[in-house]
């Protein structure tokens, strides 16, 4: 066996001490942990604004922001900010005035944990929440997996190799699942809001020195767009044109608003003052995150002008420009965006798995149920792992498949907020129509010429409109006595 | 109404080809200026925001102890039994 080389050593110390001291913190909330369902699964919805913020924030940085935004850049060029998480920011932020406002009301109100024990309450049924849920971790599966496939790429690009793909992704399953298992929802939150700190001053940083050894900011524009000038023309690349602009607009947009980590994590905030507080600071977050993300992946191009795969564009440029300590602080900045994901999303399926089919049609008790929840966070984190080793697709292209699946998710849902009329006959049907028909235009039973230039989602959603109109104009009106107590809850609100 | 005008103003706005910018080319030689609108944009937003949160008003019935009545076809456990570590 050859021996490891120094440099390597020293970036897996960094990385070793920067595991403990986030397991560090995994445990100390494991302490304040109480031994309650409510507490272990929500933080008894005692999350300050702080910790709410980097709890939605971090738990929605991943893979693709430390490794996607910077590979779209490399190949869109700085558009991709715009493209990606133009719109989002602002529309979530509503989003989470409006509605995650009322999803909030109804968590306390109601006390409860999950999307489906949302949608059962709202419209008297049991098998409604049941089908939620059973999309939602179909959705989750593959984004829980980007997280691990972005861990083993930085890991084998970072340490040249000595830790590889599968060694890497391994190693953020193991810690994830210790400090998960000990300290629940309040472990996510707590390590989210270092983790979420950690890789944010890593990125700015990044963003200003890379550069500078560069030769400057205006060296490292100009070659990158000595390689490619159209990288700053939206017009010559097809990607940027306003059909696509738009949907993806609208797509990334409605599908974090629904995610089912974040919408659990709605109900968590002490009072309504803590969501307000994260919904208007939330742009700036993502502001400080993107730019420096997206400028990285541009300049990359100038230095490396022909990359097999461009995943590896952040990783291959800190490698070539900074001495072996910066890289493993890089390593561990990277390892922090894609942990702080990979938490909240085996924690919330944990949570539904045992909430949402478990304690309705078993007769389990509270001990069992958190044990339960572990077990199968522990199976979820096992069989990521594994298909990461299996996927070949780019981390981008994995997102956009499930977040179509979760946008599709969206009406059906957030229409029990709004609508008296809508029945649960109506909201199932939308979550079929919008389940089967995402898969009929990937698996090409469906045309994409019918998609008029829009992405497969744009026309989804419309159809996906209609149905539920329909069906619920044929089916009968939702019990009334249900539908007065939330009128009162939701008197006054947007 | 005012939040819904609010959020189409800020999904036309996002099209930055309305107002020019499928060429932009850089500002200050370095910066692209798509890059320079949408974070101008996003804080257009940020501001949108911030009125809208001295909008949005409190139920003050909620304020209280959680309901332990999330599943309605089952009755709810009781609490006291403790969880292993």
């Amino acid at each position: 066996m050859a021996p490891i080389p120094n440099d390597v050593v020293f970036i897996l110390a960094i990385v070793t001490v920067y595991l403990l001291v986030v397991l560090g913190v995994g445990q100390y909330a494991a302490r304040q942990t109480g031994n309650s369902r409510e507490d272990y699964l929500m933080a008894s919805r005692s999350f300050g604004t702080l910790i709410l913020l980097a709890a939605l924030f971090a738990t929605n940085m991943s893979a693709v922001t430390m490794i996607g935004a910077p590979a779209l850049a490399y190949n869109i060029g700085p558009n991709a900010l715009g493209f990606f998480v133009g719109l989002f920011p602002f529309l979530f932020s509503v989003l989470m005035m409006t509605s995650g406002y009322r999803i909030w009301l109804v968590g306390k109100k109601f006390g409860h944990i999950t999307p489906g024990q949302v949608v059962n309450h709202r419209w008297n049924s049991k098998y409604l929440g049941l089908l939620v849920t059973g999309l939602f971790m179909f959705w989750t599966v593959p984004y829980l997996l980007v997280g691990v496939q972005g861990a083993g790429i930085v890991f084998e690009a970072l340490t040249d190799g000595v830790i590889p793909y599968w060694a890497g992704g391994l190693t953020i399953v193991a810690i994830v699942f210790t400090y998960v298992y000990s300290g629940g929802m309040r472990g996510t939150g707590w390590t989210n809001a270092f983790q979420g700190a950690f890789f944010l001053v890593l990125l700015l940083a990044f963003a200003t020195l890379i550069p500078l050894r560069l030769g400057g900011f205006e060296a490292a524009t100009q070659a990158s767009l000595q390689v490619n000038p159209d990288l700053v023309n939206r017009a010559n690349i097809p990607t940027l044109q306003p059909k696509e602009y738009f949907s993806v607009g609208i797509l990334v947009s409605l599908e974090t608003f629904i995610l089912p980590h974040l919408f659990m994590r709605y109900m968590t905030g002490n009072s309504v003052r803590e969501l307000k507080q994260t919904a208007v600071v939330y742009p700036v977050a993502i502001v400080l995150s993107w730019v420096p993300a997206v400028l990285i992946g541009f300049w990359g191009v100038g230095q490396f002008p022909d990359i097999a795969n461009t995943d590896f564009i952040l990783p291959m440029l800190i490698n070539e420009t900074f001495p072996a300590w910066v890289v493993g602080l890089a390593l561990a900045g990277i390892l922090a965006a894609m942990m702080s994901t990979l938490d909240g999303q085996s924690l919330t399926l944990g949570t539904m798995f045992t909430e949402d089919i478990l304690r309705p049609f078993t007769d389990i008790t509270e001990r069992r149920e958190v044990l339960v929840t572990r077990g199968f966070i522990l199976l979820l984190l096992v069989l990521a792992w594994v298909g990461s080793l299996l996927t070949r697709d780019s981390v981008i292209n994995t997102t956009i498949f499930a977040f179509t699946g979760y946008a599709l998710m969206f009406f059906p849902i957030v229409s029990a907020f709004y609508s008296e009329r809508v029945t649960k006959y109506a909201s199932g049907a939308g979550l079929l129509v919008g389940f089967f028909g995402h898969w009929a235009f990937e698996l090409g039973v469906i045309p994409q010429t019918l998609t008029l230039g829009f992405l497969q989602v744009i026309p989804l959603l419309v159809v996906q409109l209609v149905v539920m109109i329909v069906v619920t104009a044929a089916t009968p009106k939702p019990k009334e006595d249900r539908i007065e107590e939330y009128r009162e809850l939701f008197d006054g609100t947007w | 109404m005012v939040v819904l005008v609010s959020v189409l103003f800020m999904i036309v706005a996002h099209h930055s080809e309305l107002f020019g910018l499928m060429d932009a080319g850089l500002l200050f030689g370095w910066l692209p200026i798509q890059l320079a609108y949408d974070v101008g944009y996003l804080l257009v937003g940020v501001a949108i925001l911030y009125w809208m949160a001295g909008k949005v008003t409190e139920n003050p019935d909620v304020d209280t102890q959680t309901q332990d009545a999330s599943i309605p076809n089952k009755t709810p456990k009781k609490s006291a039994e403790t969880v292993e570590k």
